[in-house]
């Protein structure tokens, strides 16, 4: 894995997460053991599912297929009223 | 149903506004997403896989992404599209042309003004079959290690546990029909959802599970007559306030899976989760049957050919293995202190304490 440049905190952001508690344990006691955050363990953890997502070929096939066959609809639907 | 998770949403909101994951990953209001799926996932586990219910769950999801807002700035693309990707990892397709009709129903649901009934009502007549995948393609996360017991042969959508930490754990086709069954004793109890008792009763069936209650001389009539006498001798620890009962006995079993280095949930997980459970009705019973925690492990360890806790992991591309070991290491060291307050007279509080009693 290559280091960006990007300054770390521009690059990050406070996440609240909710947890059941044996998982929440269970990601303190790794940060706890590795001397990080949990926050910082909890996002390096969902980081890794979203590579493994982005692996999934059958996932991003039906993604693909999905967003071609509505592409006029996604493209019309507005963002977010201010 | 397969559920959109969190790194699901990550990816399609990516994708959606033409953004990499990690950005995509910071932006997203975390809180928020796990709520949204959250109401949504409450919704899916009312529901049967037929092409009504599943319209119905797409118009849940939608609203439920659209009120939350995970993705601030593209909340109706994101919504749509997550919609879309869950109808298609379930099966199901949308012809949602003209897009001004969709919009119309979108904006609705997004002012309230449209109920999810009344999208899904829309909706539902607009889904069919997905065209199936080429055969040669791998079934949708198939990331068991170890025994692919189902995802190979059996396309069918899963159920499973998901957390924003583990992702998607899909149930063993034996672990599945263990919950069916817990489910259907709880009606039977007049209870609204099972508890340790229940799976108890349920594991009886087939699965590892079994095995090794089989192995240990457990027969499903002695645990029946075991939890009888338990339950007249003592009274189960009452629940935590707004606790569903399936809560106080599913994450222990996520938790065991993950020991054990599984990506998926089985009967043995739902067994050694009995022993983590609050309400130790379960545990006492098969303690009183001569299975404690030990023998239980021991006897699975047995079925499965496969060391105890925290097997090394041989599958390629996951890292957990040495956390987990770090887990265990971390788990030793607070039996030890346990042991070593109770040699100075100090009973420990909590479930440390409690497992060790």
């Amino acid at each position: 894995m290559t280091e960006s440049t990007v300054p770390k905190t521009s690059r990050t952001k406070n996440m609240v997460l909710r947890l059941d508690p044996v998982l929440a344990e269970r990601l303190a006691a790794v940060a706890e053991v590795e001397g990080r955050s949990v926050s910082d363990v909890a996002r390096e953890a969902i980081a890794v599912l979203v590579e493994s997502r982005r692996a999934d070929q059958r996932f991003r096939r039906l993604l693909e297929d999905n967003l071609a066959r509505h592409q006029r609809l996604l493209d019309l639907l507005g963002d977010d009223q201010p | 149903m397969i559920a959109i998770d969190v790194a699901d949403l990550v990816v399609i909101a990516a994708r959606v506004t033409g953004t990499a994951p990690g950005d995509a990953l910071d932006q997203v209001d975390m809180a928020a997403a796990q709520a949204a799926l959250a109401e949504a996932r409450l919704a899916h586990a009312q529901l049967s896989e037929t092409a009504a219910d599943a319209g119905l769950a797409a118009a849940l999801l939608i609203r439920a992404l659209l009120r939350q807002r995970p993705f601030p700035g593209h909340s109706q693309q994101v919504a749509v599209a997550a919609a879309l990707q869950f109808l298609a990892l379930n099966g199901w397709q949308a012809d949602l042309d003209p897009p001004a009709t969709a919009i119309v129903v979108v904006e609705g649901l997004a002012s309230g003004r449209l109920s999810p009934a009344d999208a899904a009502a829309w909706l539902s007549p607009r889904l069919s079959a997905y065209s199936a995948p080429p055969a040669k393609e791998a079934p949708m996360r198939t990331r068991l290690p170890g025994r692919r017991l189902f995802r190979a042969v059996d396309p069918r959508p899963r159920a499973g546990i998901l957390t924003p930490v583990t992702g998607f754990l899909p149930f063993t086709d034996d672990a599945h029909d263990v919950v069916v069954l817990a489910r259907q004793e709880a009606t039977r109890r007049g209870l609204d959802h099972p508890g340790p008792e229940q799976f108890l009763l349920a594991l009886g069936g087939q699965g590892v599970a079994a095995e090794a209650l089989k192995r240990l001389g457990i027969s499903p009539d002695g645990v029946r007559q075991q939890l009888t006498q338990v339950t007249a001798q003592h009274q189960p620890v009452p629940p935590e306030p707004d606790t569903p009962l399936p809560m106080r006995v599913m994450p222990h079993a996520v938790g065991e899976a993950v020991a054990h280095g599984h990506d998926y949930i089985g009967t043995e997980h739902i067994l050694l989760a009995l022993f983590h459970a609050e309400d130790d009705t379960a545990a006492r019973a098969l303690a009183g049957l001569g299975a404690a925690e030990r023998e239980v492990r021991g006897a699975i360890t047995a079925v499965t050919g496969l060391p105890g806790p925290i097997r090394p992991a041989h599958h390629r591309g996951r890292k957990p293995v040495s956390r987990d070991g770090e887990i265990r290491r971390l788990r030793r060291e607070v039996t030890r202190l346990t042991d070593l307050l109770r040699e100075h007279g100090i009973e420990p509080t909590g479930p440390a304490g409690r497992r060790s009693a």
